[in-house]
């Protein structure tokens, strides 16, 4: 798409006392992609997540939907924003579809019908009219996301969805916010520190440390690092034979031996070049194989390895 | 705007805890009713039983020492207006629905508390249950909000109002009857005489003024709510500094700088009542007093509310 981008965020950032808690962030997210804000606990991502839904105040910067600016024309701007922030609290005295028509008063256009409508689409219809304080944790999170959805927002915000669901709830997540992005061409923004997670939800990722925006990574090029090296694993008949070749051809590439699996990182072009010259000195091999770095080994090595939990 | 209203309305009274409140006051008005039935002398003997009272209070006028002179006052109050229905043969301790009504307006103070109890919490809860990020990630503006929730928190401070009275006037009319609105009430007035007024002009003198202490009270526990976040501290501040807060100023009477404390101008039957509380001070003055806390609290409450930033619960 082409368009101009739902969500453009520009030098945001929150300083409290002389501490940036985040820290001259700039980004921008088209329609239909599914965005992720991801970093250890205290990156960042929560505050970044509630300045853009004018929870808190930027101390600097702007978040902008849709081109118009949360703090000066928050009404019209969260018109077309869902939310979640943290986990979907709502009124435990109320039912389901109470709250649902609480916060649909709350904002224009929209309908019984449409409640109807995203109570179907959540497929709450059975519990809808039974207090939320007897809901379980996943019920939660589906009346949570009816209410992100009643407006038909252009963006939605979640802020630590996975948070509290178990495995199959956050598969179920994970498939229907892809398939509100795919289908609705619905910008979603996610914040998480499951890496795992993000890699499976998420177009692009954006890597927060300490507040500062580290790297944003697109998830299908994930195994191809910027210098453009991967990591290779061939799979011979004589690995020592294939060693001393390797030893002859190319000066200090260190390799990993595994029984009768080499592992080696090396440049793209270099890959042929090896296999050729493999193959020249007689050695069988049966495979090459990039291997795939996860971001999660990727998010280590750019945050200098520090724990995340 | 009016959507707003009526969500926070919704929220007060789709609670139980609403209706077990105002459900505690009717016991209590029942309460009432049945003390001041058990407490009625025979019919035809109220005139030895008043002699008798008289005497006492005299008693106690000249042989007691060490009472506070707000008590001294009470007894001297007490004494005059015995001594007023005994000269024009008026029967104090005849009661009907209307008489009995202003009796149980004493019952202000708890109608009061229950309503500090919504008002301390209406802000505050949201914050609580986590249910403010959600409220405030809609469409609507955080003045609309708090403007909307405050207008809730009055008009239940009116709805509670409405309940003690009407329900005073009905258990009063179910167990005394009806005997004529035109019946007269004794009172001591400011300057000390001993007048009478018609029963329902003097049931709406004490209702009117107790909405205007209400509306001032009940804007301190709303601002606590807003200040503090806490349900439970925001509650008990305001109830301890309504309950503690007109005991000080009598504490504190003799220094002239106490007028400036609120508590001293909320209550302005003292004008038409008894007298003020401290020398020198006017109805003028303490609906000026009002005014200036009640812009001050409602302003902080409003700046607080709009300008902070609502981070991790």
């Amino acid at each position: 798409m082409t368009l101009a981008p739902r969500v453009e965020i520009a030098h945001l950032t929150k300083r409290i006392g002389s501490k940036a808690i985040v820290d001259d962030l700039s980004f921008q997210i088209p329609a239909g992609e599914v965005f992720g804000l991801l970093g250890p606990n205290g990156a960042g991502k929560t505050t970044t997540i509630r300045m853009m839904v004018g929870l808190i105040a930027a101390s600097s910067g702007t978040v902008e939907i849709n081109g118009l600016d949360v703090a000066k024309h928050f009404q019209q701007a969260m018109q077309h924003v869902g939310a979640i922030v943290e986990s979907p609290e709502m009124y435990g005295f109320l039912s389901g579809r109470q709250n649902l028509r609480h916060f649909a008063r709350m904002c224009q256009g929209v309908t019984e019908a449409r409640i109807e409508e995203v109570v179907q689409q959540v497929g709450l219809e059975a519990r809808i009219n039974d207090r939320v304080n007897t809901y379980s944790l996943g019920m939660r999170q589906r009346l949570g996301l009816a209410q992100a959805l009643l407006r038909r927002p252009d963006v939605l915000l979640l802020d630590e969805p996975t948070n509290g669901l178990d495995p199959a709830g956050i598969r179920e997540l994970r498939d229907y916010l892809r398939r509100l992005a795919q289908s609705e061409g619905l910008t979603v923004v996610v914040s998480s520190h499951l890496l795992s997670e993000m890699e499976l939800m998420c177009d692009r990722v954006a890597i927060i440390q300490s507040g500062k925006l580290v790297d944003i990574q697109t998830m299908g090029e994930i195994a191809a690092t910027a210098d453009g090296v991967s990591e290779v694993s061939l799979d011979v008949d004589d690995a020592s034979a294939a060693n001393a070749v390797i030893a002859a051809r190319f000066e200090g590439i260190e390799v990993t031996t595994r029984d009768n699996e080499l592992v080696l990182t090396l440049s793209r072009e270099q890959i042929p070049e090896l296999v050729a010259a493999l193959v020249g000195a007689g050695a069988k091999v049966y495979g090459v194989r990039a291997l795939k770095r996860s971001l999660e080994d990727q998010f280590l090595a750019m945050t200098g390895g520090r724990s995340v939990d | 705007m009016i959507n707003l209203l009526i969500n926070e309305n919704l929220k007060i009274y789709l609670r139980s805890r609403t209706w077990i409140l105002w459900a505690l006051l009717v016991v209590a008005i029942g309460l009432v009713a049945w003390t001041t039935l058990s407490s009625q002398p025979h019919v035809g003997a109220w005139r030895p039983q008043l002699i008798t009272n008289v005497q006492s209070l005299q008693t106690a006028l000249t042989h007691t020492k060490g009472l506070p002179r707000a008590s001294m006052q009470q007894l001297r109050e007490q004494l005059l207006s015995d001594r007023y229905d005994l000269k024009h043969n008026l029967d104090p301790f005849r009661t009907d629905a209307w008489k009995f009504a202003s009796t149980a307006a004493n019952l202000d103070v708890l109608a009061m508390a229950f309503i500090l109890v919504i008002a301390g919490d209406i802000v505050a809860s949201e914050y609580a249950t986590g249910t403010i990020k959600m409220l405030l990630t809609q469409t609507a503006t955080r003045t609309r909000i708090l403007v909307s929730k405050y207008l809730a928190t009055l008009l239940f401070g009116l709805a509670t109002t409405l309940v003690l009275v009407v329900f005073s006037i009905a258990i009063g009319a179910a167990v005394f009857g009806v005997q004529g609105a035109g019946a007269p009430t004794t009172y001591v007035n400011a300057t000390g005489q001993v007048e009478q007024m018609g029963v329902i002009a003097y049931l709406l003198m004490t209702y009117g003024f107790f909405l205007v202490e209400m509306i001032v009270t009940a804007t301190i526990a709303f601002m606590l709510s807003t200040i503090f976040r806490s349900s439970a501290l925001s509650i008990t501040v305001a109830i301890l500094t309504f309950l503690v807060g007109s005991t000080l100023v009598e504490a504190l009477s003799r220094f002239s700088w106490v007028k400036y404390i609120l508590f001293a101008n909320t209550n302005l039957t003292q004008y038409f009542v008894g007298g003020p509380r401290i020398a020198g001070m006017t109805l003028g003055f303490s609906i000026e007093m009002m005014i200036a806390y009640f812009i001050v609290m409602l302003g902080l409450s409003w700046w607080i509310f709009v300008k902070r930033d609502v981070s991790y619960s």
